[in-house]
C-alpha cells in the first residue's frame, strides 16, 4: 500500500480495517489526467462510481479496505480522499481564523456597515434580526415589500459575515455578529446575473455608507486583466475609502483562472482551504482559482476557509446540504470571501482610520502561509483575524503530507464559471 | 520581427510569465470598442444590447451628448460610465462619438 496517497486518517483507517472489520468505506478517488495506458485502472474499473465529478478527474465510491489499499499502487489514481459526513464548519471556521480572539477585546463588527452583493438576503432568518440597515432589489427593481432571497446564497455568505448564531444558541456565529448589513439583490434565483446590474448594485451600496462590500461572484473573462468594467468599479469604490473583497472563483486548480471582478488590482481576492480545523494542516481548495492574472499580476491575495462552511439558509431554498430548517453547508470561494469580509468588519470597529490598504495589508500580512502551496493559489496564506487585528505577522502553518501539497496542475481549456459548489460539500461531506 | 514567431513566443510568455513586449502592449491605448463585444455585435448586427460605456470627460458630457436612441440603463458615477441599450447600429456609432473613452461588454455573472 502506498500511504501517501491517501488523505489525512484514510491511512490509518484502511490499515485497521483490513486487520478485520470487513466493509466498504465512502472515498473520493481522484486520478491523473490524460491517457491511460493499458492495464491502469483495472482496479478502479473494479468498482462502480456513486459519483463522477467534472471539475476534477474525481469519482465518489465504496470500496473496502482492500480494494483502496490496491488502488494506491495505481498509477493513475493521484490521492484518495475518505467521503465524509457533513460536518458543521462555521463553529470550527471562525475560531480557526481566531474571530473569538477579537471579540474578546469587545470588537465584533458593531456599528460598522457590510454590504452584501448577491442573491439577497431572507430578513426573517434570526441571525440577521434588526441588522439589515438597507436592502434593495437591482434584479426586479419593481418588487415591492421586505427583502427575500429564493436562491440561499446570498443568505448563506450574509451569515458567513454577520450571522448572530441566534437560531443555533450561538453556535454558528458569522465573524463579525454585530455588523450592519446593506444587502443588494445582483443575482437571480438561479444564482446569475449581468455585470451591469451588479455594478448598479456596487454604487449604491457605496452611497448607503457601506464600508466594506463583499462579492461572491464572478465570471469570464478567464484570465482576467482587471480592466473590465466591474474590476473597474471595484478598484474605485477602493479608492473611494470601502473595502472590497472578491471571491477568486471556483474554477482552480489549475492557473491562469483568475476571472473578473476578482482580477481587480485593489480589492482583496479571496480564495478558500479546506483544512482540517482539529490541526494546523491546512491546504489551498482545489477548485480555488489561481492567478496570475492576464497581466501578470499575482492573485488571489490571501485565502479563508471556504469548505463545508454551516451558515444561514434561506427559507424555502435548497441549495447546498441542509443540516437543519434553518442552516445549510455551502463550499465555494463564496463562502471564504465573507470569512475575509467579517475580519475587515473587526478591524474597522477596532481602528475606524483603518483605509482599504491597511486592512488588505493587515490581513495578507498576517496570514499563515500554507507549505507546498505557491503565492499564486494562495496569495500570502490563510488568514487570520486576530494576527491582522495585532498586526503581527502569521506564522506559517504546518508542512502537509507529502503529497497533500498541490499537484502540478495539468493544462486546461479556458474554465468555464463553476457556480456554487454545493455539489462540493458532497464531494467532500456527504455520501 | 514579432510576427515571425507569434505562437512560440505566446508560449513561452506563457511559461515565463509577463515579458517587455508584454508591458509594451499594456500601456499602448485600449480600444475603443471591446473586441469580445464587436465579435457580439458581428455575430447579431440587428440584435439589440446592451453595453457599458466609459466617458471620456466626465459623465455629465457624455450623458449631455448621448443620442435620443440609446437608453441608460444605469449610471456610474464612481468611475464616469453608463449602462446602455440600443441597436448593434447605435452602439457602432457610439464608438466614433469624442465624449466616448471606451464601450465594454455586458458579461453574465454567477455566485461562486
Amino acid at each position: 500500500m502506498n500511504a501517501a496517497k491517501l488523505h489525512g486518517a484514510l491511512a490509518a483507517t484502511v490499515s485497521a480495517k483490513s486487520m478485520g472489520v470487513v466493509g466498504a468505506l465512502p472515498i473520493i478517488v481522484k486520478t491523473r489526467p490524460g491517457p491511460v495506458a493499458r492495464g491502469e485502472m483495472a482496479i478502479l474499473a473494479t468498482v462502480d462510481a456513486c459519483q463522477q465529478y467534472g471539475l476534477v478527474n474525481a469519482r465518489a465510491v465504496m470500496a473496502t479496505p482492500e480494494v483502496i489499499a490496491q488502488l494506491t499502487q495505481d498509477p493513475t489514481v493521484d490521492m484518495i480522499w475518505p467521503d465524509l459526513p457533513v460536518h458543521a464548519w462555521l463553529d470550527d471556521a471562525v475560531p480557526l481564523v481566531h474571530a473569538p480572539r477579537v471579540w474578546e477585546s469587545g470588537f465584533t463588527g458593531q456599528g460598522v456597515r457590510v454590504a452584501v452583493l448577491d442573491t439577497g438576503i431572507d430578513p426573517a432568518h434570526p441571525d440577521f434580526s434588526g441588522r439589515i440597515a438597507a436592502y434593495r432589489d437591482f434584479v426586479d427593481p419593481a418588487a415591492s415589500g421586505p427583502a427575500r432571497d429564493p436562491n440561499g446564497h446570498g443568505t448563506h455568505v450574509a451569515g458567513i459575515i454577520a450571522g448572530s448564531g441566534g437560531a443555533s444558541d450561538g453556535r454558528w456565529r458569522g465573524v463579525a455578529p454585530d455588523a450592519d448589513l446593506v444587502i443588494a439583490r445582483v443575482l437571480d434565483a438561479t444564482g446569475n446575473g449581468q455585470t451591469s446590474i451588479v455594478m448598479a448594485g456596487l454604487e449604491w451600496a457605496v452611497q448607503q455608507g457601506a464600508q466594506i462590500i463583499n462579492i461572491s461572484l464572478g465570471g469570464p473573462p478567464f484570465p482576467s486583466d482587471g480592466t473590465d468594467a466591474l474590476s473597474t468599479l471595484c478598484n474605485a469604490a477602493v479608492d473611494h475609502g470601502v473595502v472590497v473583497c472578491v471571491a477568486a472563483g471556483n474554477t482552480g486548480p489549475n492557473g491562469h483562472t483568475i476571472g473578473a471582478p476578482s482580477a481587480a488590482e485593489k480589492a482583496i481576492t479571496v480564495g478558500a482551504t479546506d483544512g482540517d480545523p482539529s490541526s494546523s494542516v491546512d491546504r489551498v481548495a482545489f477548485f480555488s482559482s489561481r492567478g496570475p492574472t492576464a497581466d501578470g499580476r499575482a492573485k488571489p491575495d490571501v485565502c479563508f476557509p471556504g469548505v463545508g462552511i454551516v451558515a444561514p439558509r434561506a427559507a424555502g431554498t435548497d441549495l447546498g446540504e441542509a443540516v437543519n430548517a434553518r442552516y445549510a453547508s455551502l463550499s465555494g470561494t463564496s463562502q471564504a470571501t465573507p470569512m475575509a469580509a467579517g475580519a475587515a468588519a473587526l478591524l474597522l470597529q477596532s481602528n475606524p482610520r483603518l483605509t482599504p490598504a491597511d486592512i488588505k495589508l493587515r490581513l495578507t500580512r498576517g496570514a499563515h502561509g500554507l507549505p507546498g502551496f505557491d503565492a499564486l493559489a494562495q496569495g500570502t496564506g490563510r488568514g487570520d483575524a486576530y494576527t491582522a487585528f495585532t498586526g503581527s505577522q502569521g506564522a506559517p502553518l504546518t508542512e502537509p503530507p507529502p503529497d497533500a501539497a498541490e499537484p502540478a496542475p495539468a493544462p486546461v481549456p479556458v474554465p468555464q464559471p463553476a457556480g456554487c459548489l454545493a455539489a462540493l460539500a458532497t464531494v467532500f461531506f456527504v455520501h | 520581427m514579432t510576427s515571425e514567431l507569434p505562437k512560440a513566443g505566446a508560449a513561452r510568455r506563457a511559461r515565463r510569465g509577463p515579458t517587455v513586449d508584454d508591458a509594451v502592449r499594456q500601456a499602448a491605448p485600449r480600444p475603443r470598442m471591446n473586441p469580445d463585444l464587436a465579435s457580439a455585435m458581428d455575430a447579431d448586427p440587428e440584435s439589440r444590447m446592451q453595453a457599458i460605456v466609459f466617458a471620456q470627460d466626465g459623465l455629465d458630457d457624455l450623458l449631455a451628448h448621448l443620442p435620443p436612441e440609446v437608453h441608460v440603463e444605469h449610471t456610474y458615477s464612481l468611475i464616469g460610465s453608463v449602462c446602455v441599450s440600443g441597436s448593434v447600429a447605435d452602439l457602432r456609432r457610439l464608438a466614433d462619438m469624442p465624449t466616448v473613452k471606451s464601450i465594454e461588454p455586458v458579461r453574465t455573472v454567477t455566485h461562486w
